[in-house]
């Protein structure tokens, strides 16, 4: 009985998975041909965005402007994360310094990042270390802000388990603290991975030498519209493996945590 | 993506007596509270005094002004024309992007939700979209719309619309059967379940929406402002910048966070009066 | 031995003070196994933390008599179980790290500690679990997990907070045989708080009824029935009857009198 269900419920979820795929193909198919003989200066063909694409990226731009746009982003990224899950393990700790910080800290999280951008330039000029801090300083909060969030939300029946069996202070950090705020935090380095990916583009607009946006800008400037269009595809590509990459790590890490919501 | 900015406010109540309060001599019990009330405000008072007296000491680099330049700057700013217009342009992009971008998301959100082989069949170009921040497509509308208002609040839309969509579809396809049957045993019609059943469940959804696609939008009309030099407190900003005004640019990045701030709270104080009645928020008040 | 003398606490909420226990004194032999039963509502949570020296007490003192040591913190002669195994169990590790985890500091040797983890889930009967994460175990196998992480700690005194409480009839009677045996193969001191008065009979050599709050001892019975004892045989004797009727007696009357 059971082999007979299992190919057809397969065979079943194999159909729907094609009926997912008829819309996307379709309007790349339309894109690919209805652009074909284009002529229009704003919307040149596929082929030619993909040519350009292909002269652009891979390689000869990869290493001059990719890899730095890149490397900035997760550079600031990166120390937004040890930095806010630090701060927000001791600020979920110690409830009366959070409360003394909270408005600063509410303000900051709402300010709109983008602001900052001429701030930084200000203060640290064009280069890369304006760009690296900029980001680490507007995603620490979201990261910290969800940190405290789990870590004051520990079960205090698990709190109780680990004092009587007098784990150290670091050992409830690190074995108590820290996996039972994992949700939280990760949904905050989530948003945070999604603020420091605008941060990339924005900055390297607005003022850079190099990088995506910077090559981008430049095409659009120069009417290089195919160019334009590839530095474009570019970076909605690399947003989704941001996130496609960073879905992947978070269900492997919370996979005790969806199961154990479903028992 | 659904996860929402926890609102701010108190810590919770300790659940029940059993809780362990630390123990204090009576004399300090009374001044306790009052010291307790104040010490957020106390704090960002001392953050701020503390900014001053650093600046007035001339520890500060020359690009960061005292805090009394700064608010003097606001004070002389704030009732000029100049400013006023500004604030009014950016006010009615982030105003205008946020109402086409939420009327969208909800209209697209509630038919994804409603209907199961529609959201089959795009959620895989939709997946993609969504992770492309409005931002990126700026040069292409710098190229079809020129440096005017039109792309900050066209983009603007962009931004609102992701949140907004994501969370009426989690909305609308979240209702559970339960309540859908007995809404339909109950012999309830078509706008009656609309009224009774589908807008209650959904409503906190949209409300969260709301609030994420407001403080996106505010994101990208500011940096298309300051990018694309379209009219609006962004593009003041990076005049100031560029010419080291820097109170009045301090003083206008305040502006912003203001805003942000009311996108945040206001909202979601907003949002709490309206839905008081929905079992979340009540939990939440107890 | 464990003495508890003239223990008290109140809590302080909204500016009114809440007195839970208000002087509880008694002894704990060593090797006894002490079962404590009171009305729901009294303080016998809160006298578990205060013994455990997960909270301190508001006046009076716990003491371990033979050193002479005042719990003011957990003390590493005491391993605590508590009452919600899916809450006090850490979801995110497999059943041998959450037994090897506090056991860090007290065997230091990673072999020994593998070790000792294996003996212990071999006492509670779940040898070949320590790969399993505890969602994917019935509740009953949690909380023998709980227990396995309690022994493993090699403590003097074990502590039970209404252990058995969240599980179906059948599996309360299998894990409070295992705590009989585990209690006899160790030569544990036990103390455990129930709220079911068969359970306290039926488990302790004394058993400590108390009053509802402000909690104070209302009276210690000597359990006087044979050991071994047996779900079918024990329970069956006209003395435990007795016994139960007894407590159950005065936990009306306390609760009648706490009413007043």
């Amino acid at each position: 009985m059971t082999s007979m269900v299992r190919p057809r419920r397969a065979r079943r979820r194999f159909a729907v998975w094609l009926v997912s795929l008829v819309v996307p193909v379709a309007a790349l198919l339309t894109w690919w041909f209805a652009s074909l003989g284009s002529t229009s200066p704003f919307w040149p063909s596929l082929r030619s965005i993909l040519v350009s694409f292909q002269q652009l990226w891979l390689f000869s731009r990869f290493a001059s402007d990719v890899l730095p746009s890149v490397g900035r982003m997760l550079l600031g990224y990166c120390m937004a994360v040890v930095l806010g899950v630090a701060l927000g393990v001791l600020f979920g700790r110690l409830p009366l310094l959070h409360r003394a910080f909270d408005p600063a800290l509410q303000f900051c999280r709402a300010l709109p990042a983008t602001a900052l951008v001429p701030v930084s330039i200000v203060l640290l000029g064009i280069g890369d270390l304006p760009k690296i801090v900029l980001t680490a300083f507007v995603t620490v909060f979201p990261v910290l802000l969800n940190t405290i969030d789990g870590v004051r939300a520990v079960d205090r029946e698990l709190e109780d388990a680990a004092r009587s069996y007098r784990l150290t202070r670091a050992q409830r950090v690190l074995h108590v603290q820290l996996p039972a705020a994992a949700p939280n935090i990760l949904a905050g380095m989530r948003i945070a991975l999604t603020v420091a990916f605008v941060m990339m583009v924005v900055t390297e607009l607005v003022a850079a030498t190099n990088g995506i946006g910077f090559v981008t800008l430049q095409a659009q400037q120069s009417f290089e519209v195919s160019q334009m269009w590839a530095g474009m595809l570019l970076l909605g590509i690399l947003g989704v493996l941001f996130n496609g990459a960073f879905v992947l790590v978070e269900r492997r890490l919370l996979r005790w945590y969806t199961k154990d919501r479903e028992s | 993506m659904s996860t929402q900015p926890t609102p701010t406010g108190l810590a919770p109540a300790p659940a029940g007596f059993d809780a362990p309060t630390p123990a204090a001599a009576p004399a300090r019990r009374a001044s306790r509270p009052w010291l307790l009330r104040g010490l957020p405000w106390l704090t960002t008072l001392g953050i701020l005094v503390l900014w001053e007296l650093i600046a007035r000491a001339g520890w500060l680099p020359p690009e960061v002004p005292s805090i009394s330049a700064i608010g003097a700057a606001l004070v002389e700013l704030a009732p000029t024309a100049g400013f006023v217009h500004a604030l009014m342009a950016t006010l009615e992009q982030v105003a205008v992007g946020l109402a086409g971008g939420v009327v969208a998301g909800l209209v697209l959100g509630v038919a994804l939700g409603a209907v199961p082989l529609l959201y089959r069949l795009v959620h895989y170009p939709l997946d993609f979209l969504r992770f492309v921040p409005a931002v990126v497509f700026l040069p292409l509308m710098l190229l079809l719309l020129g440096a005017t208002p039109r792309v900050s609040t066209l983009l603007g839309m962009v931004g609102a619309l992701w949140p907004m969509l994501f969370q009426t579809f989690y909305g609308v396809s979240g209702i559970n059967d339960v309540l859908r049957d007995s809404a339909r045993v109950f012999g309830l019609r078509a706008h009656q379940r609309l009224g009774h059943v589908v807008l209650p469940a959904v409503a906190p959804f949209v409300a969260t929406g709301v609030r994420l696609a407001a403080s996106h939008v505010l994101v990208v009309v500011v940096a298309v402002e300051i990018i694309a030099s379209v009219r609006g407190i962004g593009a003041d900003i990076a005049v100031y910048a560029s010419n080291a005004v820097y109170p009045s640019m301090y003083a206008l990045v305040f502006v912003v966070g203001v805003l942000g701030v009311l996108a945040n709270v206001g909202l979601l104080a907003i949002e709490r009066r309206v839905l008081r009645w929905h079992i979340s928020y009540r939990e939440e008040a107890r | 031995m464990l003495t508890v003398e003239h223990l008290r606490k109140s809590y302080r909420s909204a500016g009114s003070e809440l007195e839970v226990l208000r002087d509880i004194s008694f002894t704990v032999n060593a090797g006894e196994f002490v079962t404590i039963v009171g009305p729901s509502g009294a303080g016998k949570t809160t006298l578990l933390r205060c013994l455990s020296g997960l909270l301190p007490s508001s006046g009076g003192k716990v003491v371990l008599t033979e050193t002479g040591k005042v719990i003011q913190s957990p003390p590493p002669e005491v391993a605590c179980v508590f009452q919600d195994y899916s809450r006090s169990l850490m979801p995110w590790s497999k059943v041998g790290r959450n037994v090897a985890i506090p056991l860090k500091n007290k065997i230091r040797d990673r072999a020994a500690r593998r070790a000792a983890v294996r003996k212990a889930l071999e006492e509670v009967g779940l040898d070949g679990f320590d790969d399993s994460y505890p969602w994917q175990l019935s509740g009953g196998m949690q909380q023998r997990v709980a227990i396995a992480r309690a022994i493993a700690y090699r403590p003097e005194f074990l502590i039970m907070d209404e252990p058995f409480a969240s599980v179906d009839a059948q599996t309360r009677a299998d894990l409070e045989d295992l705590v009989l045996r585990v209690r006899h193969d160790a030569g544990l001191t036990i103390v455990l708080v129930t709220h079911d008065i068969d359970e306290a009979v039926y488990l302790g050599d004394r058993v400590i009824v108390m009053s509802g709050r402000p909690t104070t001892v209302l009276r210690t019975l000597d359990v006087d029935l044979p050991r071994p004892r047996s779900q079918v045989t024990t329970k069956a004797l006209p003395r435990f009857t007795e016994l139960r009727t007894e407590v159950l007696t005065l936990i009306s009357g306390a609760k009648t009198g706490a009413a007043r």
